[in-house]
């Protein structure tokens, strides 16, 4: 809060003393703390990327966001897409030494479905077949899962759906060692490549390799997590040397470009974006919704805001994740804006309210969309408030129009249409968007698991929902960073949990 | 002999002529800001002060509002103007939509004194239109505080007893609370705003008057003019009206006047967390919130308004203190 002059004192701190650099601890920031570490609660992007450091999946994505093998060393899905068969390899173990087993994993599905866990990720796993019995307690066990013998796990679904292999990657899917489910929270219980050392609530985190684990262990001995909020803190921090890795500030990319660091941008597979409530006046109009998207000049504030470290949204799913490179949308195009506009009756103009999040990122950026709205006519007040307040407000359906973003659980473009524009998502915690068409099409690209087909099918799907412009799309984000002259082989990933920092190293050069 | 001390004093010349400035850019924004100061010239992000640029002003359209862009090149077709940006687009607008009606007339080269802003927005003509607000919100909270002080105060000095109790003891518990943490509450609880700011600042900061006002009460009643006042058997209320509250102008005027520079250090800090002025509204402390994540690219754009605040806080208190050297008869001795 009180930003500035916390730098100061910091830097005084800082050039007082020459730090001799510890070779062995590989030292990053958050700008939070972390929930905890308890797998079953792991709902945002930093208590994520923890919980792949010290437990593991079934499968993971490696760093070019494949699916790769984890605890099980092969897969396969039967012909009718719902019954998946699984081999786990038997050398691998937790970090108190016991073997992690078929059983362990069983268990620790189990538990993220019951009621009694009250795990917020349950729509992870509520597909397997019998789990609708199992979380209303008719039935004691999940139905669907079967262990066969030591080494092999069957996962039957109600209903083939294709994400299904991938939701197996995410945090709260982590195999934990189940006798300690009681305090995974303060105490992780997993097998993961990192072991717990030390976690100071709002100020450090401490890993130390595992030196048993079944792959190759991590290359560097200790990894420190410190938590920074402030960004110009973490800036300085770096510069100090203190910070191994730096997530450049948005705020200062100008700053950083003059220097010569070891510099890596990442594409991240994101999209942010301003919602308008789609099934009440005035945005039930799809004529005042692309009004909205023509009026704003996207390249321009792109290329000087925010240093070309976007780009352009063309509908919702980022360009990785499509084969074709998607036709620009939505061009700056304030005269059609202005047509528009006349068409769909506010030739007086319009008068609403934008809503976001107090500290939401790239929030600067809001100012200059306002102005971009205004010179059409359209005249937008900003109303700030703390996350909890906004979040609840938008599953209320009362903005009509919010600021927002949405990065990937997985590598997929289903992800980026069915929790956002399927009307049972849309029209209970967004903006109320509903279109039987899109409805139909997102339900087949979940069943489908012919990948070219499915592809052709994430491709209209895109295209017809910036057709109906739901959304203000702007841009997807990338981000930039900067390691220290003495480390190598840093590896960030498009996808948050990727990353699991196995061979980086912090080297006298 | 009052002129003559006051030009004696180094204190009131400096205050005077600083809240003159401030009063005069308050009131004469709109003529001597140099531009709108939410105009963004998004290619000018940043510029150092006495920055000069060349923009163009226009409107898309007869009845929106006018706009300005930076250009890098600029000629004419037939009726239209085709501009050519910094990404090499083409942006085509009617002669009749530049402002002057010709390219040439629409024209024009601005310097920006004390630089631009992260949008490109002239920091000068957003210093002196947030004076506008500075202003505004020092004189409303003051006057709301003043209203409730001087109404609350004077009941309780006059009547003393059971009314006296408990006005003083609901004073006491207002100023118990931290002022700054007691404006975040009442702002964060309602929808952040300029208005609220107002209302809030008032109703928060009106104790120190109640007190002031009931101790001036309780020191004259003991009066002899007011006391053959009563025993000529005027009202109550006519002895508080006409004499008490005459007498006891002089620190209520001193006391409004430091209240001013209060309310705008508060209006100031509340806006910088982001309770206060919303976005793209130039107050002096929502610039230093926008800035301050800037302070190594563009130190300007957080140093201006914090001068601006430094100034209107400290003429403000000079002022006040030099109302009271003048006006308070004890200390004319003393110098």
């Amino acid at each position: 809060m009180f930003g500035p002059f916390r730098i100061l004192l910091l830097s005084l701190l800082l050039f007082g003393c020459v730090k001799e650099i510890d070779y062995e601890t590989l030292t990053t920031a958050y700008s939070a703390d972390i929930r905890g570490f308890d797998p079953a609660f792991a709902t945002d992007i930093r208590t994520g990327k923890i919980i792949s450091l010290v437990y593991d999946n079934l499968v993971r994505f490696d760093n070019e966001m494949n699916l790769v093998p984890a605890l099980a060393q092969q897969w396969t899905v039967d012909l009718t897409g719902r019954k998946y068969t699984f081999i786990i390899r038997n050398n691998a173990h937790f970090h108190d030494g016991s073997q992690l087993t078929v059983l362990d994993i069983a268990k620790s599905f189990q538990r993220v479905l019951d009621p009694s866990t009250a795990s917020p990720q349950t729509w992870l796993l509520d597909r397997i077949a019998g789990a609708k019995d199992f979380m209303n307690g008719k039935e004691n066990f999940l139905r669907g899962l079967k262990i066969s013998n030591d080494s092999t796990l069957v996962i039957e679904l109600d209903n083939p759906f294709a994400p299904f292999i991938q939701y197996l990657a995410m945090p709260a899917t982590a195999i934990i060692n189940i006798k300690d489910s009681k305090s995974l929270s303060q105490a992780p219980s997993g097998s993961g490549p990192w072991k717990l050392e030390k976690w100071e609530r709002d100020g450090e985190i401490i890993l130390s390799k595992n030196e048993n684990y079944w792959d190759k262990p991590p290359k560097a001995e200790r990894m420190r997590i410190r938590i920074l909020s402030e960004v110009m803190t973490q800036s300085a921090e770096f510069e100090a040397g203190s910070l191994d890795i730096l997530e450049v500030p948005q705020s200062e990319m100008d700053y950083w470009n003059k220097y010569k660091y070891n510099k890596l941008d990442v594409d991240e597979l994101n999209i942010w974006y301003v919602g308008m409530n789609c099934s009440r006046p005035p945005f039930n109009d799809v004529r005042l919704r692309r009004a909205m998207n023509y009026a704003i000049d996207r390249e321009k504030i792109i290329y000087i805001l925010l240093n070309n470290a976007a780009t352009l949204a063309n509908g919702p799913i980022p360009p990785q994740l499509l084969n074709e490179i998607s036709e620009p949308r939505y061009e700056y195009n304030p005269n059609r804006a202005i047509r528009l506009l006349q068409e769909a009756g506010f030739d007086k103009g319009l008068h609403s309210e934008l809503f976001v999040a107090g500290g939401s990122g790239m929030f600067h950026v809001l100012e200059a969309l306002q102005s971009d709205w205004e010179k059409v006519g359209i005249i937008i007040d900003i109303k700030r408030s703390d996350w909890n307040v906004f979040k609840t407000s938008v599953r209320e359906g009362k903005p009509d129009l919010y600021y927002l973003d949405w990065f990937a659980d997985y590598p997929d473009g289903e992800n980026f249409l069915y929790p956002l524009f399927h009307s049972k998502e849309s029209m209970t915690k967004r903006n109320r968007f509903y279109d039987p068409e899109i409805d139909a099409i997102i339900e087949k690209i979940q069943q489908l698991t012919n990948q070219s087909e499915r592809q052709q099918l994430l491709e209209t799907a895109n295209k017809m929902v910036a057709d109906a412009a739901p959304w203000v799309f702007l841009w997807h984000s990338k981000t930039t960073y900067l390691t220290q002259k003495w480390i190598s082989e840093f590896q960030p990933s498009s996808i948050f949990n990727a990353n699991r920092y196995m061979k980086i190293t912090k080297h006298p050069r | 002999m009052i002129i003559n001390r006051t030009l004696k004093d180094p204190g009131i010349i400096l205050g005077v002529s600083f809240v003159l400035i401030i009063a005069v850019l308050g009131i004469f924004a709109p003529w001597l800001a140099p531009s709108n100061p939410n105009d963004q010239i998004l290619e000018f992000r940043h510029k150092p002060p006495g920055f000069v640029g060349n923009i163009i002003n226009y409107r898309l359209a007869q009845d929106l509002p006018e706009t300005s862009m930076a250009f890098q090149s600029a000629f004419v077709e037939n009726n239209t103007a085709i501009i050519i940006d910094v990404l090499n687009r083409e942006h085509r607008i009617l002669l009749k939509n530049i402002s002057g009606e010709n390219l040439t007339a629409g024209k024009e080269t601005v310097t920006f004194w004390l630089g631009t802003d992260q949008f490109g927005r002239d920091i000068l003509s957003r210093i002196i239109y947030g004076a506008r607000i500075s202003l505004m919100v020092g004189f409303t909270a003051s006057l709301i505080a003043l209203s409730i002080g001087v109404l609350l105060g004077a009941l309780s000095g006059i009547n003393g007893g059971k009314i006296d109790t408990i006005i003083m003891r609901f004073t006491d518990v207002m100023f118990g609370f931290p002022t700054l943490l007691f404006l975040i509450g009442i702002t964060a609880a309602l929808e952040p705003s300029l208005n609220v700011v107002f209302l809030a600042v008032g109703l928060v900061t009106w104790p120190g008057m109640a007190r002031l006002v009931r101790g001036q009460v309780l020191q004259l009643k003991e009066q002899e003019y007011i006391q053959s006042a009563k025993a000529l058997g005027i009202s109550k209320r006519t002895i508080l009206i006409r004499h008490i509250l005459p007498n006891s102008l002089a620190p209520i005027i001193v006391t409004f006047t430091l209240g001013i520079a209060g309310a705008i250090m508060a209006e100031a800090s509340l806006s910088f967390l982001g309770l206060g002025a919303q976005p793209p509204t130039p107050s002096w402390g929502a610039m230093i919130n926008n800035s301050k994540d800037f302070l190594r690219i563009a130190p300007w754009s957080s140093l201006a308004p914090g001068m601006a605040i430094a100034i209107a806080v400290l003429g403000f208190n000079l002022l006040g203190d030099s109302i009271r050297d003048l006006l308070d008869p004890k200390m004319k001795t003393e110098r």
